[in-house]
Parts: structure tokens; sequence; C-alpha cells
């Protein structure tokens, strides 16, 4: 079903407000793990994709998507109302106990790892190891 | 300055301003009184009502005065009403009406310690006065004037003063601790504010971090260009720079006076460490 929309099944969404990290995460992801990105910045560039993200496999997002800009959570209802089913991870540069990264723990069907995350581990996550 | 060390500044430059207030308007009713009692002639009280006048506004008009400056105008204040006091217990004594001794002694006293407008010194020594002048002063008349005085004189005076010296004393501890906890309160504002910044750090420097780390993994799979690789750590080290270039505009407020060479990871440990010890207090 993901190929009828020119995206593959084993597509990843990445969200994340540094331009310069999502570009690179995009690269690992394409040249590394084989794998498809669909890159956003923040939520309305998630919306913008549509299908495309939400046909991905699995989500990576950063919690924290600017000022003035709704959150990686924001990011994780707007999937999870759309039908998301995949698995979502969330990374933060944020303590664990700022309100924001402890909300994104409390969402129980997600995986939040600290930036900046091992390189090997990030791409083992990419390449659908959950359990990295 | 933090809000509450403001708010106690102000406060003390206002227990200043309330003891000059209250010296101006008791020689203002003492003068009015002695006026409608047909005695202004005893004691021209104008001198007193003047001084204590100027001395309002002197305070009045500078707000921010030293504590030098200030002790002496309480200083001037409680000498101005206290030497008016003994010239009118003396006058009242030789005239053989009936009157209260050492009423001012007892006033000012009670003022001082109640408003601790000065520092302790200034404080202990006004109280210090108003418990002995008036012993020598009763001593020193004749013993057919102080005959006027009541039977309690001068030791009820004295008995007032050291009341008023318990006051005060009381009185100083309890603004020794509201200074303490001000100051406690201002270290854990600052704790809380440095903890703030950290967060923000953090925040802005691991997306970097991030970038240089995969940056490096591509490089050593060959999946990126080296001129390709070359921008991308520029962008991210740019970042970081700007983040520096903030950061080294507080440097001037560190306190220097500690060795010059550091260990900068332990240092920033142990700070970290006192600063928990801080806003936990």
């Amino acid at each position: 079903m993901g190929e009828s929309l020119g995206v593959a099944t084993s597509s990843i969404l990445l969200v994340e407000d540094f331009e310069e990290l999502l570009e690179l995460e995009t690269i690992l992801i394409e040249s590394v793990c084989g794998r498809t990105a669909v890159p956003a910045k923040n939520l309305r560039e998630v919306i913008a994709h549509g299908e495309s993200a939400l046909k991905c496999e699995f989500a990576i997002i950063d919690i924290n998507l600017g000022a003035g800009e709704p959150s990686g959570v924001d990011v994780y209802h707007w999937l999870r109302s759309k039908g998301f089913e995949g698995h979502i991870f969330f990374l933060t540069g944020h303590a664990k106990d700022s309100p924001i990264v402890a909300e994104a723990t409390r969402l129980g069907d997600v995986k939040v790892f600290s930036k900046p995350i091992v390189p090997d581990r990030l791409i083992r996550i990419m390449r659908g190891e959950f359990d990295a | 300055m933090h809000r509450d060390f403001e708010e106690l500044a102000i406060r003390t430059r206002d227990s200043v301003k309330i003891f000059v207030v209250l010296s101006f308007v008791a020689s203002l009713i003492t003068l009015t009184a002695w006026h409608f009692l047909g005695a202004i002639v005893l004691w021209h009280w104008e001198v007193a009502v003047a001084t204590t006048g100027a001395l309002l506004i002197v305070v009045l008009c500078f707000k921010r005065l030293s504590v030098a400056a200030s002790s002496t105008i309480v200083f001037a204040c409680a000498g101005v009403v206290l030497f008016s006091s003994a010239i009118a217990t003396n006058l009242l004594a030789q005239s053989g009406a009936r009157f209260e001794a050492f009423t001012g002694y007892k006033l000012v006293a009670v003022a001082v310690a109640i408003l601790a407008p000065a520092p302790a010194w200034v404080g202990f020594s006004i109280i210090a006065i108003c418990a002995v002048a008036p012993i020598v002063h009763y001593f020193v008349l004749p013993f057919d004037i102080r005959q006027a005085f009541v039977v309690q004189e001068p030791w009820y005076t004295l008995i007032c003063c050291v009341i008023a010296l318990f006051v005060f004393r009381h009185r100083l501890r309890e603004l020794q601790l509201e200074r303490a906890l001000t100051r406690v309160a201002a270290e854990k504002q600052a704790v809380n504010n440095m903890a703030k910044v950290f967060f923000f750090l953090r925040d802005i420097t691991n997306s970097p971090l991030q970038s240089i780390e995969i940056t490096a993994l591509l490089l050593k799979e060959r999946q990126i260009e080296q001129t390709s690789a070359g921008r991308h750590l520029e962008r991210a080290l740019a970042r970081l720079r700007e983040l520096s270039q903030t950061l080294s505009s507080y440097e001037r407020n560190i306190d220097w006076s500690e060795p010059a060479s550091f260990d900068a990871v332990t240092d920033m440990q142990r700070t970290l460490a006192q600063m928990k010890g801080s806003s936990r207090a």
C-alpha cells in the first residue's frame, strides 16, 4: 500500500527542527540503513506530507521543535489521531524530569532516547531493531 | 539586586524616615501644646521643629542615603528631641507645675527599639543615653527642684529604657534572620536561573553534537563526500561557536581571585555540587 503512494513501506518519518541534523539523519537512513526518510521540521510539514507520513513504518521525533512550534508530543497525538500505528521514538536533549519529557514518557507506547545518541544505536533503531 | 534585598533596603530607609517624621510631629505637637498653655517662653520648641523639619527634608530628598548618613540623621534627630526634652523637664520642674518627667527619653528609646532605624551600635547608644542621662540630670538638680518629680523618677525612665533595650535586641535578631532568609532566597533564585541556563545549554548543544557524531560515522562508512561532510561539520560548529560567544560575555562576572589554572570538568562538578547544596538549603 505504501508503494502505491510512492513511499516504501520501510520508510521512516523524521521530525527534527535542527535542519542540519535532519539532513544528516536523512542521509544516514537512506545510505546506511537502506530505507526511505520522510523528513519534516515541524508539525505543519508532517501534516503537509499527509499519507506519506502516516504510511511510515515508524517515526523518530525530536521533542522540542522550536519556540512557538507544537512539540514532538503534539506530533505524536496528531499521528495517533490519524491512525498511525507504527512505533514512535522520541529524541530529546532535555532532562528526564523536564515537564515535556515527562509528558512524552507517560504516553506509554513510545521510547524516549537522550541526545546525543550513539550513532550505532541510532542505526539499530533505524534498521528496526527496536530493542536497541 | 535581588527583589527581596531591594525591599529590605527600602524598609530600612523607611524606618529612618518614620523616625524623623515622628520626631518632627512630636516636636510640632509639643510646640503647639506649649503655645496653648501659654508657656512658649519656657523653651523655644521652634528650634526642635525646625531642626527635625530640616532633617525630614534631607531624608525625603535623598532617596539613597548611606548607612553613615542615616546614622547621623537618627543621632541628630534623637539628640534634638532629647535635648529639648531635658530643657523642658528642667524648666517644668522649676515652674512648680505638675508634669511627667523625661517623656522624650522614654518615647525616643521605645521608637528606636521598635523601628530599629540605624545600625546596632547607634540604637544601643541612643537607648543607653536615654537610660543614663535622666539619672545624671536628676542628681545634678538641686534637692528642692527634685521634689517636683514624681517619686518613681528617674528609675521609671531607666526601666522603660531597659525594656526598650530588650525589644531592640529582639528586633535586631529578627532583622538579622530576615536578611539571612533573603540571602538564601536570592541564592536559591540564582541556582534556579543557572539550572534553567543548563537546561537550555543542553538543548542547544545536543543537536550539533549529534550532527558531528553522525557526520563522523558517515565519513567512516564512506557514505558522504569529504566536502559535504566538512560543510555539515562547519554548520554544527557554527552553532556551538555562537553559543560560546554568547557565554563569553558573562565571563566578566567570574571571581578570578581563585587560581588561574583549573580542571574544567572537576571544577564544574564541584560548583554544581555547591549549587545543588544551596538550592536545597
